[in-house]
């Protein structure tokens, strides 16, 4: 489908209609340049979200699931991930990721810009948080983020233009409990309208964020972005999967071929090419883009394109309380947020931390399974009472550990696996290292520690679990130097003067954070300088 | 899936394995979910009806807990298809939402003012100061 008759000469190819596609075409749309995206998936279905039917918990996971092989969508193309402690989370459709986010809304802080420098361990970006912190600013308007300006983990500056949702009981016991222990907390931001915000509605606190927000308050860029993008004369073409970019004499981009839904081949000229197709998605096209002038992959001469693959391991503890929370609701989302183990102290034993954000638990069903419960019984005899002593009364703290980026963790070119056109599917081979295995056992702690000292009487660590690979990094890294980085600081592929890579494949490391604010800041930033710079449209190819 | 009679008795002796009646809340069995329960939930879940059906062939004529521990104990996969099938169906009976005090996940609007802002608990967050390491200038800064 296609917003607009196809543009045959358009200044600017986008792969990919995510938060990375949606925030650059609006800058470049703003700049006066033609733009064309190519997204393999179709609009999100809304009438699929079930939030308002008695079968909501027993539904969400299907169509909404985060996991490409169990989805099976058309648009979606399979993964191995048998050589991988982690499952990738992935949505193919207009939105991307941020159609199944829970929209924690977290910059990164400044020492994830320089943890070479202050940690003498992976790499520094080529950039800064204060390089970073007006797009930040001017992203956080357009996704209506929630939240308070303020907050001690990072530098002062303008906070987000929505007020933050309520702690309700569960964040007020755990914000006490931080008080006491002398630990950061802090109400959490979200993208999610607290009030009615431009197309967003305000939140009802459904807690069916990430399976379908019937509400539209959650800032998916399906919502935000896109409409506006094709008012403004982006040409969004769905169900377009690429299957390579080809390359000239010149070892310049002409632009993508891809197969429609109807599995007829085209190929779209451009003379900028944008790929903005997470950090599987993007070294896969390049990977898939080999030719006689580059063997090894499009722009990979560092050989580091699909290498340093970062999936953050993901961790939960629950607290059960005697006092009804009302944690069958809320915003999921985060209620709030704790920092405090967030910076390195070498004193535990690794490098680095991560970030905790406190979320309900949800419905009765919820309340049964292997996630976050483990074997902790419910079966028999004394279903009602363990039902009674969960439903409403537990809040769990998810913890987002950072992953140091190393070479062996990567995406190959599966030699079998296809997607449904024939192209070579991916294959991600990652492995959780020690110093994220100390990392999470630290975090887990700790938590159980916050969760006790808020009054919980009993805690539940959950079992780690392998669909947790929400975010995507680090597979195209973003450096000075073409011999050990793929992108130079906007993006760039140092290799092909017409390439550009924006999503999270560009990050160096992978912080600690719930990625999606840096995507989108940087995606901004790298857009405005390609429109700045110029992107020469009059330059032949 | 066509679910016959003797199956569906098959199921509703599992399911109250899983949930039996207690004080104030009814059993699986009592709440419909092997009869008009399971077909709700295979309306919504046609997934789950391979895994039933191999669940129900290897029950047949046998001590309903005992396929239930053995299911948990050597076949965690078909017992989470299990479970969310009886639960899945028993959660949705409106007679047990009464009895449990849940009603969906309806909508609760946001107050017109967070809970928070005014009330001094953020104070001792504030008075600690910073808590984030600065950006430290390097050579290429220079």
């Amino acid at each position: 489908m296609t917003s607009h008759p196809a543009e045959a000469d358009p200044d600017v190819l986008i792969v990919g209609a995510g938060p990375t596609g949606a925030v650059a075409a609006k800058r470049f749309a703003e700049g006066g340049l033609r733009v064309i995206v190519l997204e393999q998936g179709e609009w999100p279905d809304y009438s699929k979200a079930r939030a308002d039917h008695p079968d909501f918990e027993l539904t969400a996971g299907r169509y909404w699931s985060g996991n490409p092989n169990r989805r099976g969508a058309p648009a979606d193309y399979p993964i191995d991930d048998s050589d991988s402690d982690i499952s990738a989370v992935l949505y193919n459709a207009v939105g991307g990721g941020t159609v199944i986010y829970a929209a924690h809304w977290q910059r990164n802080m400044p020492s994830d810009f320089r943890v070479r420098t202050l940690d003498g361990i992976a790499d520094d970006w080529p950039l800064t948080y204060e390089d970073l912190q007006p797009y930040y600013e001017r992203v956080e308007l357009d996704f209506g983020v929630s939240g308070l300006a303020g907050d001690p983990a990072f530098p002062p500056g303008k906070g987000p233009p929505l007020p933050p949702g309520p702690l309700a009981p569960m964040g007020r016991r755990v914000a006490k409990a931080h008080n006491q222990l002398g630990w950061h907390w802090w109400p959490g931001p979200n993208a999610i309208a607290t009030r009615s915000y431009g197309p967003l509605s305000a939140c009802t606190q459904r807690a069916t964020c990430m399976w379908g927000c019937v509400e539209g308050a959650k800032a998916s860029v399906d919502r935000t972005h896109w409409p506006q993008n094709i008012r403004s004369g982006v040409q969004l073409i769905t169900g377009a999967r690429v299957r390579r970019l080809e390359t000239n004499a010149r070892g310049l981009v002409t632009g993508a071929l891809f197969v429609d839904r109807n599995g007829v081949d085209h190929f779209q000229k451009a003379r900028v090419t944008v790929l903005a197709a997470n950090g599987i998605g993007t070294p896969r096209i390049l990977l898939l883009s080999a030719s006689s002038k580059f063997p090894n992959g499009l722009a990979n001469a560092s050989g580091l394109v699909g290498r340093r693959l970062m999936m953050h391991p993901f961790g939960t503890v629950v607290g059960l309380f005697n006092e009804d929370l009302g944690s069958t609701h809320g915003l999921w989302g985060q209620h709030i947020h704790c920092l405090e183990f967030y910076e390195t102290n070498r004193s535990r034993g690794f490098a680095r931390g991560a970030k905790w954000g406190l979320q309900p638990t949800g419905g009765p069903l919820s309340m049964t399974r292997n996630y976050p419960w483990g074997d902790h019984p419910i079966w028999g005899p004394d279903f009602h009472k363990e039902l009674r002593k969960r439903l409403s009364h537990s809040a769990m703290w998810g913890i987002i550990c950072e992953d140091l980026p190393e070479e062996e963790n990567r995406v190959v070119l599966d030699p079998v696996l296809q997607d449904s056109d024939g192209i070579p599917s991916p294959k991600i081979i990652y492995r959780m290292s020690e110093n994220s295995r100390r990392l999470l056992q630290f975090h887990l702690a700790r938590a159980r520690e916050s969760l006790e000292t808020a009054g919980a009487y009993q805690t539940v660590v959950a079992p780690l679990i392998r669909e947790t690979g929400w975010h995507l990094l680090g597979t195209a890294k973003m450096g000075y130097n073409p011999e050990t980085s793929v992108v130079n600081a906007w993006g760039r592929c140092h290799e092909v003067a017409n390439l550009y890579i924006f999503d999270g494949s560009i990050w160096p490391t992978s912080s600690g954070m719930n990625p999606t604010a840096t995507i989108a800041a940087l995606a901004l930033r790298c857009a405005e300088h390609l429109v700045e710079e110029g992107c020469h449209p009059a330059a032949p190819l | 899936m066509t679910i016959e009679n003797k199956d569906r008795s098959t199921l509703a002796g599992l399911a109250d394995v899983l949930i039996p009646a207690s004080a104030g809340f009814p059993s699986a069995s009592q709440v419909g979910v092997a009869d008009e329960g399971l077909d709700q939930v295979l309306a919504v879940r046609p997934d789950l009806a391979k895994p039933l059906k191999g669940i129900l062939q290897s029950a047949k004529g046998r001590n309903p807990a005992e396929v239930v521990a053995q299911l948990q104990d050597e076949n965690p996969a078909s017992f989470a298809a299990l479970a969310e099938i009886v639960a899945g169906a028993y959660f949705m009976n409106p007679q047990v939402r009464v009895a449990i005090g849940y009603h969906g996940q309806v909508p609760q609007p946001l107050a017109s003012r967070p809970d928070h802002l005014n009330d001094g608990l953020l104070q001792p967050v504030t008075d600690r100061g910073p808590i984030y390491r600065p950006t430290p200038r390097t050579n290429r800064d220079r």
